[in-house]
């Protein structure tokens, strides 16, 4: 089998994790496709080292970008319950406090005094 | 082709159009179990490309940890009847979709001719693969303990300070350790 197949749907479903990424207004929705990117460049690293004849180093990584993808939504996660307790809803477009100028609600380093109100 | 190569475009393919799905349908819970699909495709693709021990890590990790870790989120945010209503972009940005799929379409298309470019031989033995045995539990663990092993050590240690800061993060101010429950809708919007 050409390395082609695998490396295209690898490609296809970053771009597809990318897109969601910039259109979805719920936070979890962008976390979710922050998941798909990383499934994706898992795929490819898992192809490539089969096609580059080390397949072992492609598994190794995989292995590594899939512990690293489990504690970025831990920590993701918790942030963004901690933001969504200040908030009151989970809409991405209403979290603008780091455009500057229309603030809508309460931030959540307020408290730390650093923040332009 | 040979089984094997079917049942890796099969799962592709499964996985492709799940992903897709996560990123349209219209309602939270689904996406999750969208993502379910799309990680047991990519677990299936793996055992076909020779990984059997991180096909099965994936199962247990991505479907296992993950997508439980995002239900649990999706529970806690939820805010009311609304939030199916909310999850999409607002119906007047056709322009941001567009400009989105756009964007999306030039990194996935640079994606493929670096990946393609980047290979000498772009060919996949796949009986080969799997006659070598090098994604079993045995081989995997030599590599991580011999080769790998200061990346691994690294890699617990930054397991270690993620658990630790998802905690502190998650602490409110004020409160004593232990507390980590929130009140969703104690201070509304504006």
């Amino acid at each position: 089998m050409h390395a082609a197949f695998p490396l295209s749907i690898a490609a296809t479903v970053a771009a597809v994790g990318l897109y969601g990424a910039l259109t979805r207004r719920h936070v979890i929705m962008l976390l979710l496709s922050l998941e798909l990117i990383l499934a994706g460049a898992n795929l490819a690293l898992v192809t490539m080292g089969v096609a580059a004849g080390h397949p072992s180093t492609g598994y190794i990584f995989a292995l590594f970008v899939l512990t690293i993808a489990a504690a970025e939504m831990g920590v993701g996660l918790a942030i963004i319950l901690l933001l969504f307790a200040h908030r009151g809803n989970a809409d991405l477009t209403t979290w603008t406090s780091l455009r500057g100028g229309d603030i809508q609600g309460r931030t959540p380093v307020d408290a730390a005094g650093g923040e332009r109100r | 082709m040979s089984a094997a190569a079917w049942g890796l475009v099969v799962a592709a393919v499964v996985m492709l159009v799940a992903a897709v799905a996560v990123v349209t349908s219209a309602r939270l819970v689904r996406t999750a179990f969208w993502l379910v699909v799309v990680f047991l495709g990519q677990a299936v693709v793996f055992l076909v490309l020779g990984a059997d021990f991180l096909g099965w890590v994936q199962i247990l990790i991505s479907i296992g940890a993950v997508v439980v870790l995002v239900l649990f989120g999706l529970m806690l945010t939820s805010t009311s009847g609304t939030a199916r209503a909310r999850i999409g972009v607002p119906a007047s940005s056709g322009w941001r979709r567009l400009g989105a799929a756009v964007v999306a379409a030039g990194f996935g298309a640079l994606l493929l001719v670096a990946g393609l470019s980047a290979l000498p031989e772009p060919h996949l033995d796949l009986e080969a693969v799997r006659r070598e045995r090098s994604g079993g539990a045995q081989a995997i663990g030599q590599a991580l303990f011999s080769a790998w092993v200061w990346p691994f050590e690294l890699l617990s240690v930054l397991l270690l300070v993620a658990l630790v800061g998802a905690l502190v993060v998650s602490r409110r101010p004020g409160e004593p350790a232990g507390s980590t429950e929130q009140a969703p809708d104690q201070d509304g919007e504006g």
